[in-house]
């Protein structure tokens, strides 16, 4: 699904990420566990092709093509998607029209034709009611005075309304109450096949409780120093990045 | 003519005084030293350029929108009150002759129209200035067409006269014009409501003036926005708060792109007596390009002490950020970018309050961005 080979990026030539190297297969959830400013954000940005992120090395395979040669939008139809740590607020757009418009340009690339409004609010309704989301804040505007969880969750609702193959969810247990955390979680279980693949970062080993990794990453200072199953997560939760950075 | 005289003139004098002036010293005095004039378009616009870009869209309106409009009556449907300038009438603008070709007004009772929505197409009354009364407390809905690419050259004037207690809904669009100077006044009296939306699109030299005359308990709002404007667009507004407890809400919104130029000039007048008056006005300019401009410039003018004001203005582009959230979800920043201009106008649109008035600008709209 994604091959990164020692990918090295700079921001305003300040090296981030220093020969980052990480393999995600068909069907598996990936967990990325690092301290702030670790590069984690970086990553997942580099991915999506926000611009400015200044790749100096190194290569990222994607579904067998390469990544980075694709605009942005290409990336996300081609079945990448990203859960924002930080989502953004889009004033004057509805968040329900922002999801079908998303869904059609998907379609669209797809060679499908257009979702109809009737199948569209089928699907929309089930998919909220899913997650716990109010049918009325998706008639406003698009992450406009939504609480810090309410935006998380927008995010999970886009995730399963386009059925990516590869999902990037970073922190989004960040933010989220404890009964939040378990729907979105749930809702990430149920989103997850054989055919699509998670890279799911966090600070808390918690999350990870209610999606099960396959595989535990610890990145610091740009790459990853540590791999393992989800024993990892729990060694870190006790011992901390200082000393697994030194173990 | 003096123009220091007919500064201090303009200074000095009612709302009245001001406006006959301005009429009648508009082609001598278009000049930036007039404050109201600061940014208007004073040299020939070479229209040969103009007229290359010009969208040929046709939207005529009665064709088009038939069912929209099923219910709605035309102005051809109302016999016309022809009248000559009643040169004794104090608040009548007397010098109006002398700039406007047609000497005769033509007033009409918006009463007489009896229908929810009612349309009148300027095009069907090239060079016609009116003078309307309405008086009813249900409101209505009225529609002004001001599109016709090559017609009338010369200012036109419209009057309205509100009643106590009336209220009235306007749609002002102006589209496919080459060129167009329209005075709209406005005479609310006690207790009057009046909602106006300006949609304005793909002109080519575009001038509107909207002045506002408020008596008490009145309640004003303007909502205005312009968009595929091929050279400049100008717009100014000049409300005038006399008496207390009245409210005005006005908010402008421009897009500018491919190196044409918008400008908004807006007064609120509040006069010494007129306490408890509250006043907002916000300009907003959305620039597509580096070749584009946007020329905006809030004034107010304060004599009672005890009133609410404010008023601000801001010009800014596509937030990048925004585009690459939409990008992120599979959207292309032309499609992102077309949402984004509509979002920016939404505001605008959201103050029309009769269905088919909505409907309305909304194909207007659609078509244009
Ligand atoms: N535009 C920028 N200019 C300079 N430095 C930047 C810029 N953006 C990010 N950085 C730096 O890059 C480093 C990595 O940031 P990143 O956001 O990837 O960290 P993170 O691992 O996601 O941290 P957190 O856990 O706090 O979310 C940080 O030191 C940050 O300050
Ligand atoms: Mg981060």
């Amino acid at each position: 699904m994604l091959n990164i080979n020692n990918l090295k990026v700079s921001i305003d030539e300040k090296e981030i990420l220093k020969g980052l190297s990480l393999k995600i297969n068909k069907g598996e959830v990936h967990a990325l566990m690092g301290p702030n400013g670790s590069g984690k954000s970086t990553l997942s940005y580099v991915l999506s092709g926000k611009e400015k992120y200044q790749v100096n090395g190194g290569s990222v395979d994607f579904k067998d093509n390469n990544l980075l040669d694709m605009d942005v939008d290409e990336r996300a139809n081609n079945g990448l998607f990203l859960a924002f740590q930080y989502p953004m607020e889009i004033p004057g757009v509805q968040t329900s029209f922002f999801l079908r418009t998303a869904m059609n340009a998907k379609r669209k690339f797809n060679n499908k034709p257009e979702l109809d409004a009737l199948e569209f609010a089928k699907e929309l309704k089930k998919k909220s009611q899913e997650l716990n989301i109010n049918p009325d804040m998706l008639k406003r505007d698009l992450n406009v005075n939504y609480s810090g969880g309410e935006k998380k969750k927008q995010e999970i609702l886009q995730l399963s309304m386009l059925d990516p193959d590869l999902a990037i969810l970073d922190e989004t247990d960040s933010g989220l109450d404890i009964d939040a955390l378990r729907i979105v979680s749930e809702g990430v279980n149920k989103a997850r096949n054989s055919e699509n693949s998670f890279l799911v970062i966090t600070h808390y080993q918690r999350l990870l409780n209610y999606i099960k990794p396959d595989f535990v990453h610890i990145i610091a200072d740009g790459r990853i120093v540590k791999s393992g199953d989800y024993s990892l997560a729990l060694e870190l939760e006790e011992q901390g990045y200082e000393k697994m950075a030194q173990a | 003519m003096d123009v220091e005289k007919y500064i201090q003139n303009i200074k000095n004098s009612k709302l009245n005084q001001y406006f006959q002036n301005n009429l009648l010293e508009l082609n001598p005095f278009r000049n930036h030293k007039i404050e109201n004039y600061k940014y208007a378009q004073l040299n020939k616009i070479d229209y040969n350029i103009a007229h290359k870009n010009i969208h040929s869209i046709d939207l005529n309106i009665k064709d088009n929108f038939h069912d929209i409009f099923k219910n709605a009556k035309t102005m051809e449907h109302v016999t016309l009150d022809h009248m000559q300038w009643t040169f004794n009438a104090p608040d009548s603008p007397i010098r109006l002759s002398s700039l406007i070709k047609d000497p005769v007004v033509h007033s009409f009772d918006l009463n007489n129209f009896n229908e929810e929505v009612c349309i009148i197409d300027l095009s069907n009354y090239l060079e016609l200035n009116f003078i309307f009364d309405y008086s009813n407390n249900e409101k209505m809905s009225l529609i002004i067409i001001d599109s016709e690419i090559n017609s009338n050259k010369s200012p036109r004037y419209l009057k309205f006269n509100i009643h106590e207690k009336a209220n009235i809904e306007i749609l002002q669009m102006s589209y496919n014009k080459e060129n167009s100077l329209i005075f709209y006044e406005f005479n609310q009296n006690d207790s009057s409501n009046v909602n106006l939306t300006a949609l304005q699109a793909n002109n080519v030299q575009l001038r509107n003036e909207f002045y506002f005359n408020l008596a008490s308990h009145c309640s004003t709002k303007i909502s205005g926005t312009n968009f595929c404007n091929l050279g400049v667009n100008d717009n100014y507004s000049f409300i005038q708060h006399n008496k207390p407890d009245s409210s005005s809400k006005e908010v402008f919104k421009s897009i500018v792109d491919h190196g044409a130029i918008t400008n908004f000039q807006g007064k609120i007048y509040v006069d010494k007596i007129a306490q408890k008056t509250d006043g907002y006005q916000m300009s907003r300019s959305l620039l597509l390009d580096d070749i584009s401009k946007s020329n905006n410039k809030p004034e107010l003018e304060i004599y009672a002490d005890d009133v609410k004001c404010s008023h601000g203005s801001t010009i800014s582009k596509i937030d990048q950020d925004h585009l690459y959230y939409f990008n992120s979800r599979g959207i292309s920043s032309d499609l992102a970018t077309k949402i984004l201009k509509k979002a920016f106008i939404q505001e605008v649109l959201d103050s029309i309050e009769n269905v088919s008035l909505k409907q309305i600008s909304d194909k207007i709209v659609s078509s244009f961005l």
